[in-house]
């Protein structure tokens, strides 16, 4: 089974975001990049899935030379090839990033593409979805529990009504999301391997946005909250103080 | 005049909290762009809708047609006609059905909008990103403006006396790419 991992290197949401004067872009400058969690565990299911049916797994990463980092990573937990799509600089329109890795997608044969069902940086939510339009291919998103038997694949998407159960045949596009498995650390074998593979880079070039960021602005820190003690009448405060500061009741 | 749709989610013959606050968003942004806004409802709430929107389109679904992503936004994209800005709640469902509709318009989507404000002609949509500690004010250039908003962020809409008359919207020629079911989960689901 041929399998590709669509990975974005996004900004750990721990480190602290410093945005430029004109507060139009956030600089890059002290932020940790990391792989996009949901992306890992999608590296993960891949690898497990891999080594059950036999196959390869190739990475398709979209960005600037950064994210050859990312790639590196990823190839250190198991992957076996990796194409770096490079352009200057990561677009916030995930109708050009769904476009650009369909444009490569086409040109392999796959039976199964995984990709993050979101990033944690942008919270896009939307490449898998576009990506099966794209490809006219099934597309499943925010998928928690996979099987897949012969050439047919089971999935679970939690969703608020319950579990959406959805069964299809492959080729299938899959959202992942985080919580269907840990990614594994790479080994150190892993890590000495991956440095020796090479990364094949396509050059790209972006097209206009249609999604602007107009401005950004940093979030007011969260205040330490009210401490209600148990007294006559806690009850009623409560509720008065959800009515007024939440939309819960 | 700019036409808005809202993309309704349902239980049973009820509309979600989720849609009824999408549904305030929708009338805050007609009036402020001093334009109409309809929504597109599954048949089983359509006396729901009635009595929220001023406009409503309504569509016959099976229990698991209803379930398919893929059919909501083929549905979706069937019944937009004129419409310029297409909102839904950014629900599980709602996600996955207007990153299809997005697609299938080739048209760019912000998910998880937390506000929306009309500037000069403009509308602005509020996001969260970087796990909420910055906040973007995003501007879609394409049409249609395609978006979904977090529950809970906006006061949900009051249901009003009028009563509308639904439109009805046949379902056709569609054949899905994957069988879909819901099963039932322990636990509390917010309506």
């Amino acid at each position: 089974m041929n399998i590709a991992v669509c990975v974005k290197q996004t900004a750990d949401t721990e480190s602290q975001p410093i945005l430029s004067s004109d507060q139009s872009r956030m600089i890059d400058d002290g932020l940790v990049w990391i792989i996009n969690p949901h992306d890992e565990s999608a590296i993960e299911v891949a690898i497990q899935l891999r080594d059950e049916h036999g196959g390869a797994i190739t990475l398709f990463a979209l960005g600037p030379d950064r994210v050859e980092s990312a790639l590196r990573q990823g190839l250190a937990m198991g992957a076996d090839e990796a194409i770096h799509l490079r352009c200057d600089s990561m677009p916030d329109d995930q109708k050009i990033v769904a476009d650009l890795l369909s444009d490569s997608l086409r040109s392999h044969d796959f039976d199964l593409i995984l990709a993050g069902e979101m990033a944690i940086d942008g919270a896009g939510a939307q490449v898998p979805q576009r990506l099966g339009v794209l490809l006219d291919w099934p597309s499943i998103t925010g998928v928690e529990e996979l099987n897949i038997t012969q050439n047919q694949l089971t999935a679970r998407q939690p969703v608020e009504q319950g579990d959406r159960i959805h069964v299809c045949q492959l080729p299938v596009v899959i959202g992942i999301n985080r919580r269907i498995m840990e990614p594994r650390y790479p080994s150190f074998k892993g890590i000495m391997k991956a440095k020796r593979k090479t990364i094949h880079v396509e050059n790209v070039v972006l097209d206009s946005s249609q999604l602007n960021i107009e401005s950004l602005e940093l979030s007011k820190s969260r205040s330490g909250g009210e401490i209600l003690t148990y007294e006559e009448g806690v009850a009623g405060k409560v509720i008065s103080l959800m009515r007024e500061h939440t939309n819960v009741i | 005049m700019s036409k808005i749709l809202v993309i309704a989610e349902s239980s049973g013959p009820h509309l979600t909290t989720s849609t009824l606050e999408v549904c305030q968003a929708a009338f805050n942004l007609a009036t402020s762009i001093k334009g109409s806004w309809s929504i597109l409802v599954d048949e089983c709430a359509a006396n729901a809708a009635v009595r929220i929107a001023p406009d409503v389109i309504s569509c016959p679904m099976g229990e698991d047609e209803a379930q398919s992503p893929g059919l909501w936004a083929s549905i979706v994209v069937k019944t937009a006609g004129s419409a310029d800005i297409l909102i839904m709640a950014a629900t599980s469902t709602g996600k996955d059905v207007m990153g299809r509709v997005a697609q299938l318009f080739n048209a760019p989507l912000a998910q998880d909008c937390t506000g929306v404000q009309v500037d000069s002609d403009s509308v602005i949509f509020r996001r969260e990103l970087y796990g909420g500690k910055v906040i973007a004010k995003t501007k879609l250039t394409a049409k249609p403006t395609l978006a979904t908003f977090r529950p809970r962020s906006i006061t949900p809409i009051s249901p009003s006396n009028t009563l509308v008359e639904a439109t009805s919207c046949p379902v056709h020629n569609f054949i899905p790419k994957a069988k879909v079911t819901l099963q039932a989960r322990f636990g509390s689901a917010r309506m």
